[in-house]
């Protein structure tokens, strides 16, 4: 007999999965597919993941534990040390899974229109379905080590789409930016994950916290790591504007609505370890009202529909860090999910700003707010200049961090260079070592 | 002649892969040796309609056979001519006058000659212990006995292998021989395909695991840092290529050195990941090298929309070499960490920053060469049927050997 919740939870992985592989497949033997093929893919992957989170979600209603759990068995097994394949929709994944299913179909819908005809068309969803199987295994992830993997996806898919319009320099360095910030964060949670194996001798997330050995804090912050850099909270936020530079839809499915909460989700997953941890906590509310605090005073100052979303973006996902931090758990999920759907919508109709305006007559621009008018006019100068630099964030960056780095790699390369040159003279006629 | 080398090029390959329908997991000698014929298989099919065929089809025959040797043979001495021939491909890849080549690449050499000297020094302490020194069976049984001097005849071994492999601070010879020879020979040789087998069979049953063995491998760990951070300003793609080796297998070595199964294989893992994917990668950049003339990354731009599938496989390839989900590195990165991350927290660390910062190195390649505005204009040029199949042949054993396990 068919399990109908192990196919519908392996559906909602498997499904998108199998279509990126075919498309993929098809991109590399340089098989073109026509915009209707991809169409017709994408729609069955959408219909799919539908018809799946309504099984999850009616299996879970009729639980008496409100848990949706499948374990197919383990990837590979050496010794006592196994990869586990666990499935497991429960009141924290599912709601995010509803929102996921929710905001992929209509980003998939809308972007059939939306690049009908562009250059990118089959790279775009190529890329979208990847997103969609790495944000569904980050959401049903029973272990650490299968969360590691749908990140993984979801990072690879976001710095390619920033990207997306390659042949101008602008998102291609973007994306750049955004692959080393997702970098810094992978190689957070792989070591968490490490961390976390050795802590509890087991993968999964369901571990009891009254058997939890001490100490804790050295996973609890590379956890914390992990979420910063992927939810773009500060100090690691400088890339989530330059993220704009990627199609619409790729910008409201991933930086409005569900890749920018990954980081939040993460906390919420594994709240057990690093609650009981003084220090955490308090971080998280400090990054995340900062955070807000910068998000809402940057924001003010940019000229654009798309830099303004996002630094909105920045703010809310910085009050629900702080929410999380102060242990409101449920409004941080109720906080996330709509965040999340009023955030896609606006990105989706940031291009009609203009069109909205001539039509209805709106405004996109206000008058002054309330402290402006209240606040005297050297601080509020100051603010906007501020304001207006980015608070010298990626400044700072640079200065302490890249900077040094490449200080350091020159160094080396000039003694690397040095000594190579001691047994290998440089030939002109042959170009030299370089 | 070019026709019959390349079939008998082919047909050489074809006994590598006898174990493949059986695979065991556990069973590294086969592992090894798929992953090497297919390496094999898609350079000798690249090769087939160029110049020097003749040139790369019999170095990488030579080289299979002496593979071989050292990954079965039964006789210390044997395994070791082996190990030493495989050597001999070097000097035929030389451009250009012989002595040129010598003086140019005497740094390789000198290396080469200290190993070669080292593995030699090991032999003559070992027979030094038993009248039957020379069976490899026997060399657990040698190492309680001899003491001293076995720990000393296997750390020669490691020493001669370290060598050859080009690890910190010998990379500096195979970076000048990389960039003399014709790159996919270049990749052959840094594949350096019997290195693990001489470790797994020779070194480690005489030298068991010691603070010195766990000292050398911190050390390399943080000689891969310093790779890691020269791939960062590196402008030279061969350059680049010539690092990416010893940062991989540095990474994989962090298993040798830990006392479990769990270390080992992922090690294996790794190493398997690291051949793949530096062959993947070396093929890619020596087609844009043919297209193109291409010396440095500064020099590309834009390529993606002339030659797409040459950028594909390079950014694909570059993921598995950094170990993404769904690839084999995946599985042995985990392996190798859970094993290390108990007993070496900070090493196991230092190795992960090193493969994030090699993963920028190759986002930026990968930006230079094809991403961006064009830099100069050139017709369509992507791969032709032979050259994405060999490639797809790679990748598929990357990411179907990770799947199934």
């Amino acid at each position: 007999m068919i399990d109908s919740l192990a196919v519908s939870l392996f559906s909602l992985v498997g499904v998108p999965l199998a279509a990126f592989v075919l498309v993929g497949l098809a991109a590399i033997l340089n098989l073109q597919l026509k915009e209707s093929g991809i169409r017709g893919v994408v729609s069955v992957v959408i219909l799919a993941l539908v018809l799946s989170t309504l099984v999850v979600g009616g299996e879970i209603l009729l639980s008496t534990r409100h848990l949706a759990q499948w374990e197919p068995g383990h990837w590979f097994k050496i010794g006592n040390y196994e990869f586990e394949f666990l499935f497991r929709a429960d009141a924290l994944s599912f709601p995010i899974l509803v929102v996921t299913t929710i905001l992929s179909a209509a980003s998939g819908l809308f972007s059939f229109q939306y690049l009908h005809r562009e250059e990118g068309f089959s790279r775009f969803f190529l890329l979208y379905l990847l997103f969609v199987a790495g944000m569904n295994l980050t959401l049903l992830a029973g272990t650490i080590d299968l969360l590691v993997a749908g990140w993984e996806m979801v990072g690879i898919s976001s710095a390619l789409l920033i990207g997306f319009f390659h042949y101008r320099d602008q998102p291609a360095q973007h994306g750049y930016t955004a692959w080393i910030a997702y970098r810094i964060c992978d190689v957070a949670l792989i070591l968490a994950t490490v961390a976390w194996h050795q802590q509890f001798d087991t993968a999964r997330f369901d571990v009891s916290p009254q058997g939890l050995p001490e100490p804790r804090l050295l996973l609890a912050i590379l956890l914390l790591v992990a979420s910063l850099a992927k939810s773009a909270q500060l100090p690691l936020s400088w890339w989530l504007p330059k993220a704009m530079e990627g199609p619409t839809p790729s910008s409201a499915l991933f930086y409005g609505g569900l890749s920018i909460h990954a980081g939040a989700y993460l906390l919420l997953r594994t709240r057990v370890v690093w609650q009981a941890s003084g220090l955490v906590p308090f971080l998280i509310v400090l990054i995340g009202v900062s955070t807000a605090i910068y998000g809402t005073t940057v924001g003010l100052a940019r000229p654009d529909a798309k830099s303004k979303l996002a630094f909105a973006c920045l703010s809310q996902v910085g009050l629900i860090f702080a929410e999380i931090g102060l242990g409101l758990t449920t409004l941080a999920i109720w906080h996330l999910m709509g965040h999340a759907l009023l955030r896609t919508l606006q990105f989706l109709r940031a291009p009609s700003l203009l069109q909205d305006h001539n039509l209805f007559g709106t405004s996109p621009a206000s008058g002054p707010r309330f402290w402006e008018r209240m606040s005297p006019d050297a601080f509020r100068t100051w603010i906007y200049r501020q304001a207006v630099a980015g608070f010298s964030l990626e400044e700072s960056l640079r200065w302490a961090v890249v900077g040094p780095v490449l200080k350091v790699a020159v160094f080396f390369e000039r003694v690397e260079d040095g000594w190579l040159a001691r047994f290998a003279p440089r030939d002109e006629s042959k170009g030299g070592l370089k | 002649m070019r026709a019959l080398f390349s079939a008998g090029g082919f047909l050489a390959t074809l006994y590598y892969w006898w174990p493949l329908p059986a695979m065991d997991p556990n069973s590294w000698p086969a592992l090894l040796g798929v992953a090497y014929g297919a390496i094999c298989f898609c350079l000798i099919l690249l090769s087939a309609p160029r110049k020097e065929n003749r040139t790369v089809v019999f170095s990488l025959l030579f080289l299979q056979v002496m593979n071989a040797g050292v990954l079965f043979l039964g006789d210390l001495r044997l395994v070791g001519l082996c190990w030493l021939l495989g050597l001999f491909p070097a000097a035929v890849s030389r451009s250009g006058n012989r002595w040129q080549w010598l003086a140019r690449n005497r740094l390789y050499l000198y290396y080469q000659v200290l190993g070669a000297f080292s593995l030699l020094a090991a032999l003559y302490f070992l027979g030094s212990l038993h009248a039957e020194w020379f069976l490899i069976t026997r060399l657990p049984l040698l190492a309680a006995p001899g003491g001293s001097t076995a720990i000393l005849a296997g750390t020669c071994v490691l020493f001669s292998v370290w060598v050859r492999l080009g690890l910190f601070p010998f990379h500096a010879g195979s970076l000048s021989l990389l960039k003399d020879s014709p790159l996919p020979l270049g990749i052959g040789l840094l594949t350096a395909p019997g290195a693990f087998a001489l470790f797994l069979r020779v070194a480690l049953p005489l030298c068991p695991l010691t603070e010195t063995s766990l000292t050398l491998v911190r050390a390399l760990v943080i000689s891969s840092l310093y790779l890691a951070f020269l791939g960062v300003v590196q402008k030279s793609p061969r350059k680049w290529l010539g690092l990416l080796y010893p940062i991989l297998i540095s990474a994989a070595t962090l298993g040798w050195a830990m006392p479990s199964h769990l270390g080992v294989m992922g090690s294996v893992y790794l190493w398997v990941t690291a051949m793949l994917s530096t062959t993947g990668l070396g093929i890619v950049l020596w087609l844009v090298e043919e297209r193109t003339g291409l010396e440095r990354w500064s020099e590309g731009g834009g390529w993606v929309r002339v030659m797409p599938g040459i950028a594909a496989f390079f950014f694909i390839f570059g993921l598995s070499a950094v170990n993404v989900p769904g690839t084999f590195g995946f599985l042995g990165e985990d392996l190798v960490l859970q094993a290390t991350f108990a007993t070496e927290p900070l090493t196991a660390a230092l190795s992960v920053i090193a493969m994030g910062l090699l993963a920028v190195t190759m986002y930026r390649g990968y930006l230079l060469l094809f991403l961006g505005k064009v830099n100069a204009e050139m017709p369509a040029c992507d791969l032709l049927p032979r050259e994405r199949w060999s490639l797809l042949l790679l990748l598929l054993l990357l990411v179907g050997f990770g799947l199934s396990f």
